[in-house]
């Protein structure tokens, strides 16, 4: 079975394929990221970013892999959760490939999507998942035919508000300069430690009351202090949050899957962490830690295998499509 | 004080048993983690371990079952207390001839109780619940993330955490422990007020449908 996968969630438009025969391999993997001139992203901006390179990303992709659009077997597509325009131009391509060469439609979870090659990558079997992205900070374990969320941000993502205060101090764009963030290049010129509030509530975080005491406290002090104290609390809430799933799961390892994955300051201390609990940290190889369609052709797959597809006039965008509402049927 | 053995080893503690002026004690000593900054490695430590002792004798003093405290070293990052015989409420769910209903409702008291002692605890999940062995009694532990507060946001954030360590680890058990844990909280405090408010923050999470249906999502 070959199934080609279409991301479009929030900045990146990806299309990539997946075969299992004989084995699972990826065969390719395109996209293309909408970086704004300057401010945050506008969705509109996205979806006109998007419907102008879809052609083109669709096209390389089929290349890469030396195949036609008749080889695919079925069209996966991420329906949620993201931005709506964002998504709208996926679906919408999705389903017109489906219409126009006669092939299955595949609704994918675009968090699951990310947690499933993050398994698969890293050849991870019951792990405790740490799903960060830009608009995701999530803790969660596979139990009784769910990925069940054992803790979250319950306002802003550890991403977005890190994103946020670097653009908002004018260190950004671009937010990652050499595969290092804009935080980390900022917070290694300082290392006074500042009091700013951390929040951990349980099992859940809070993020946004930390971004504006931090940027209020950029007046009062030195920008790269602000910078290392906002790294030390964000990261170590996450931290700890995580060490309260370990000792309630018992689980022996850690994946961290999605774009924050990368971050070379968040890895350190994650190793320190295991080191401490005697648990495996496995990370997805920054080629399928950001949005990317591979990893949505790959969930697409496991799900196709397992009959899930989705009639074309059903398959709306869900932009508040929770990983903990999908049922997975595949493990 | 004699410590015999490493018992857990926790997120934020190791929890040692021994014997403190001939008594059976449970020290809690608090670690510094290798990936925390030092400065706020030790104020997250001296603090939580002077709050945590205090909101414990709050709570005995209110007449809730949780272990008497025997010595406090805030430098240290140390508690020493009673030792409670028991195993936690999370080992114990999935066995036979547990009364789930009634593990509930000594569960939802405890809850009740702290509330309107005006605690709320900050960690309520089945891990910090101990059944005790010879008295068959729910005992609550770990205050360490524990506050002072009449605000029924953090009330409901108790639940809401406990609620989310059923779900998380005990999913199947979940509903009949959760009807125990209604008729014991109402002895003490408005369970549908507080659950309105646990609805509420549940809403906010991340992406949850129901808070915005209204567009059209084609």
């Amino acid at each position: 079975m070959i199934v080609l996968g279409i991301e479009s969630t929030a900045h990146t438009f990806g299309v990539g394929i997946v075969t299992d025969s004989p084995n699972i391999r990826i065969l390719s993997n395109e996209r293309d990221t909408f970086v704004p001139k300057q401010g945050g992203m506008k969705p509109s901006e996205l979806g006109r970013h998007h419907s102008e390179v879809a052609p083109d990303i669709i096209k390389k992709a089929l290349d890469k892999a030396h195949i036609n659009i008749e080889d695919v077997d079925a069209i996966a597509v991420s329906l949620g959760p993201g931005i709506g325009p964002a998504l709208r131009v996926g679906a919408t391509v999705a389903r017109a490939l489906s219409l126009k060469f006669d092939k299955k439609l595949v609704p994918v979870n675009h968090g699951i999507a990310h947690i499933e090659i993050g398994r698969l990558t890293t050849n991870s079997q019951d792990p405790l998942i740490l799903y960060l992205s830009g608009g995701n900070t999530i803790i969660t374990t596979f139990v009784d035919g769910k990925y069940r969320v054992f803790g979250e941000t319950l306002d802003i993502a550890l991403g977005n508000m890190l994103d946020t205060f670097v653009r908002e101090v004018g260190l950004a764009p671009p937010y990652v300069v050499n595969g290092v963030h804009q935080i980390d290049l900022c917070a290694d010129k300082g290392g006074k430690f500042i009091d700013l509030p951390y929040v951990v509530k349980g099992q859940d975080m809070s993020y946004s009351g930390l971004l504006t005491a931090a940027l209020r406290a950029t007046k009062k002090y030195k920008l790269e202090d602000v910078c290392y104290s906002l790294r030390e609390i964000s990261f170590d809430m996450l931290l700890e949050a995580t060490e309260r799933a370990l000792a309630l799961t018992g689980k022996k390892e850690i994946l961290v899957v999605g774009g924050v994955a990368a971050s070379v300051s968040l890895k350190t201390k994650l190793y320190n962490l295991a080191k401490d609990w005697k648990v495996e940290i496995k990370i997805v190889p920054s080629e399928y830690a950001g949005d990317n369609g591979a990893m949505i052709a790959y969930a697409g797959l496991l799900e196709a295998k397992h009959d899930v597809f989705i009639p074309i006039e059903k398959s709306f965008i869900r932009p508040r499509w929770r990983i903990d509402q999908v049922d997975v049927v595949w493990r | 004080m004699e410590i015999i053995r490493e018992l857990k080893r926790g997120a934020e503690s190791i929890i040692y048993e021994g014997y403190f002026a001939g008594l059976h004690a449970i020290f809690k000593k608090r670690i510094s983690k290798s990936y925390r900054d030092k400065e706020l490695d030790h104020k997250i430590n001296s603090d939580r371990t002077r709050l945590e002792a205090r909101l414990i004798y709050s709570a005995l003093k209110n007449d809730i079952n949780a272990p008497a405290i025997l010595m406090v070293d805030p430098y240290e990052y140390l508690i020493v207390m009673e030792y409670i015989e028991g195993k936690p409420v999370k080992d114990i769910i999935g066995r036979q001839n547990i009364d789930l209903k009634r593990i509930g409702e000594m569960i939802g008291e405890i809850a009740g109780k702290l509330h309107k002692a005006g605690i709320s605890h900050g960690d309520f999940t089945t891990n910090n619940l101990i059944l005790s062995e010879p008295d068959d009694d729910i005992f609550i532990i770990d205050f360490g993330l524990a506050r002072r507060s009449d605000d029924i946001e953090d009330f409901a954030t108790d639940i809401h955490v406990f609620l989310r360590s059923l779900e998380s680890v005990h999913y199947s058990f979940k509903d009949d422990i959760v009807k125990g844990f209604e008729i014991g909280y109402s002895r003490f405090m408005n369970f549908n007020e507080v659950m309105k408010k646990v609805k509420e923050i549940r809403m906010r999470g991340r992406y949850v449908e129901e808070r915005r249906n209204k567009r059209s999502n084609i």
